[in-house]
C-alpha cells in the first residue's frame, strides 16, 4: 500500500469534473452518494441544490461532520481544487468558469431555480467538455434535463439516480427523456463509478 | 495551445474588443461563463444567428448597442434584498453616521433603485435621511430613469411587505409609497435627498469622499482582476473610517490593500477602511 499525500495548490487541476443536480429529497440522497466516496479522490464534485432562499445554507458543515474530505459552500472565483466539494448558496447562480474557477450571478430564475441545474450543467460543460460528469439525482422539477443535453453535447458523461430509488423521480425522469444518458444506478452504484474513476 | 475552449469563445473576445473600440464600455474584465450566457440570450432576442454578425451590427447601430447593455447588464433587484443586512447596517454602521454633520453616500450599481430607496428608508426611521445625500449610480442608463421614476409594479408588494419587517423596520412598507392602480410610487420625501446619475466602475473615476458605499451583487459579475481595481476605486472613494458594504457571495479577498479594512460584520460583508495606508507587499 503505497500512502498518498495530498498537496494541494492553486496550479493542482481536478482530474474530472462531477456536476450533481438535485433538489427535493436532495440532503438524504447526497449523504449516501457523499458517504460511500472513497478517499483521497483526485476528481472534484461541484453540487447546486434547491433550498428554501431565507436558509442560508449549513450544508457544508452539515456534510463536513460525515465525511473525510472537505466539504465548502462556494465562494466567489474560488478556484476548484481536486479532493473537494463545493456546494451552491441559495438564491445565486453557481456557474464553472474556464480558468477553473467558480462564480455566481443573481440572474433571473432558470426553470423558477436559483440557483438552477441547468445553469450548472451548461457552464462546467462549455469549460470542461469531456471532462465533466454531471450527475442529476432526485428533485421534483426538471431542472437539470437541458443542462445534461448540453454535457452530451460537449463530449461529457451523464448519470442519473435510478428513478425507483429517487425519493422525487420528476428530475432524474426528465433528464432520461431528454437526454442519451450514460449510467442509471442506485446510489451506491453511483458512488461505485465515482470510485471506479481512480483506478481508470 | 489555442487560448479558449470553445470557437464560440473567440468570437465573444473579438465582440468585446469591438464594444470597447467604438463605444468606451469594457466588458472584458466581466466574468466570462456568465457574460457568455447572457449574449446568447441576447443574440436569440435579436433573432440574430451568430456572434460575429452582432458583432457587425452593433457597430453601426447605437439603439442595438443600447438594447445589448441593458440585457447583458444583470439588473435583478429587490427591496430589502436580504432583511437581516439591513438589520445589520442599523445596528453596526447608523451609530456612527449619527455622529456625521452630513453624511454622503454612493450607492454603486443601483439597477431600477429598489435598494435605493430601501436605505433611504431605513435612514428615514433613524433619522438620518435629511442629513444624507445618496449618489446612486449604475452603467445602465435605462434602469437608471426607472429608478428615477420610483414607480413599481405591486406584484411583489407582499414580499417586500415582509422583507421590510424582516428588515426591523417599524410601520408599514405602504407609508412610503402612493398607490396607484396596478403600481405603487415612492413618495418624493424620500426621492429629494437622492442624485441619480450615469458611473461604470470599469472605466470612471473616484466619485468624492464618502462615509458609506453600497455596493451588492456587483462585484461578482467580475474577474479578481477587475473586483481588485474596483476595490480600489472604492477605498479612494472612501472617507477614513468609512464603511464599504458588499454582497452576500462578495469579499475583499483579491483586493491588494484588504489590510486597510476590519469586517465589522463579516457574515453581512460590511466592512470599514481603518487604514490610510496600504500595507500589503506590492511587487
Amino acid at each position: 500500500m503505497v500512502s498518498v499525500m495530498l498537496i494541494r495548490s492553486e496550479n493542482d487541476t481536478f482530474s474530472r469534473l462531477v456536476v450533481i443536480g438535485t433538489s427535493w429529497g436532495g440532503i438524504d440522497a447526497l449523504k449516501v452518494l457523499l458517504g460511500n466516496i472513497n478517499t483521497p479522490f483526485t476528481f472534484s464534485i461541484v453540487i447546486v441544490i434547491h433550498q428554501d432562499r431565507q436558509n442560508r445554507s449549513h450544508l457544508s458543515t452539515l456534510f463536513s461532520q460525515m465525511v473525510s474530505f472537505p466539504v465548502l459552500e462556494a465562494a466567489d472565483k474560488q478556484q476548484i481544487l481536486p479532493g473537494n466539494v463545493y456546494i451552491s448558496t441559495p438564491n445565486y447562480h453557481l456557474l464553472v468558469e474556464q480558468d477553473g474557477t467558480l462564480s455566481h450571478t443573481v440572474d433571473r430564475p432558470v426553470n423558477f431555480c436559483r440557483p438552477s441545474v441547468d445553469v450548472l450543467f451548461q457552464t462546467a460543460a462549455d469549460a470542461f467538455g469531456k471532462r465533466v460528469i454531471a450527475i442529476v439525482l432526485t428533485g421534483a422539477n426538471q431542472d437539470g434535463a437541458e443542462g445534461s443535453k448540453w454535457v452530451k453535447r460537449r463530449g461529457g458523461q451523464v448519470f442519473v439516480q435510478n428513478p425507483k430509488e429517487a425519493e422525487a423521480k420528476i428530475m432524474p425522469l426528465a433528464t432520461i427523456g431528454n437526454t442519451d444518458v450514460d449510467f442509471v444506478g442506485n446510489l451506491d452504484a453511483l458512488a461505485l463509478v465515482l470510485n471506479n474513476l481512480e483506478c481508470s | 495551445m489555442p487560448k479558449y475552449q470553445n470557437d464560440e469563445d473567440y468570437d465573444i473576445h473579438a465582440l468585446l474588443d469591438v464594444i470597447y473600440l467604438k463605444w468606451g464600455y469594457d466588458f472584458r474584465g466581466y466574468s466570462k461563463a456568465s457574460l457568455t450566457r447572457r449574449i446568447f440570450f441576447f443574440l436569440q432576442e435579436e433573432r440574430i444567428d451568430r456572434i460575429p454578425e452582432l458583432q457587425y451590427r452593433i457597430v453601426r447601430d447605437r439603439a442595438l448597442f443600447s438594447r445589448f447593455i441593458k440585457d447583458v447588464t444583470v439588473n435583478v433587484t429587490e427591496m430589502f434584498r436580504d432583511p437581516p443586512f439591513y438589520r445589520s447596517v442599523k445596528q453596526h454602521i447608523v451609530p456612527q453616521l449619527k455622529t456625521y454633520p452630513h453624511i454622503k453616500i454612493w450607492h454603486a450599481g443601483c439597477a431600477t433603485g429598489e435598494e435605493v430607496y430601501s436605505l433611504a428608508m431605513l435612514l428615514d426611521q433613524v433619522g438620518l435621511l435629511d442629513r444624507a445625500t445618496i449618489y446612486a449610480t449604475d452603467i445602465n442608463r435605462s434602469v437608471l430613469d426607472r429608478a428615477k421614476k420610483g414607480i413599481y409594479s405591486d406584484s411583489h408588494l407582499s414580499q417586500y411587505q415582509q422583507n421590510f419587517k424582516d428588515a426591523g423596520l417599524s410601520g408599514n412598507l405602504l407609508d412610503y409609497f402612493e398607490k396607484g392602480y396596478d403600481h405603487v410610487i415612492v413618495d418624493s420625501r424620500l426621492r429629494k435627498n437622492i442624485v441619480f446619475t450615469e458611473h461604470d466602475l470599469v472605466i470612471d473615476h473616484v466619485f468624492g469622499e464618502m462615509q458609506l458605499i453600497f455596493c451588492r451583487n456587483v462585484l461578482i459579475y467580475f474577474t479578481r482582476e477587475l473586483q481588485n481595481k474596483v476595490i480600489g476605486l472604492f477605498t479612494e472613494s472612501l472617507d477614513f473610517g468609512g464603511y464599504l458594504c458588499l454582497g452576500i457571495k462578495e469579499s475583499l479577498d483579491f483586493f491588494d490593500g484588504r489590510k486597510m479594512f476590519t469586517a465589522v460584520d463579516a457574515d453581512h460583508r460590511l466592512f470599514q477602511k481603518t487604514s490610510n495606508k496600504d500595507s500589503s507587499d506590492k511587487r
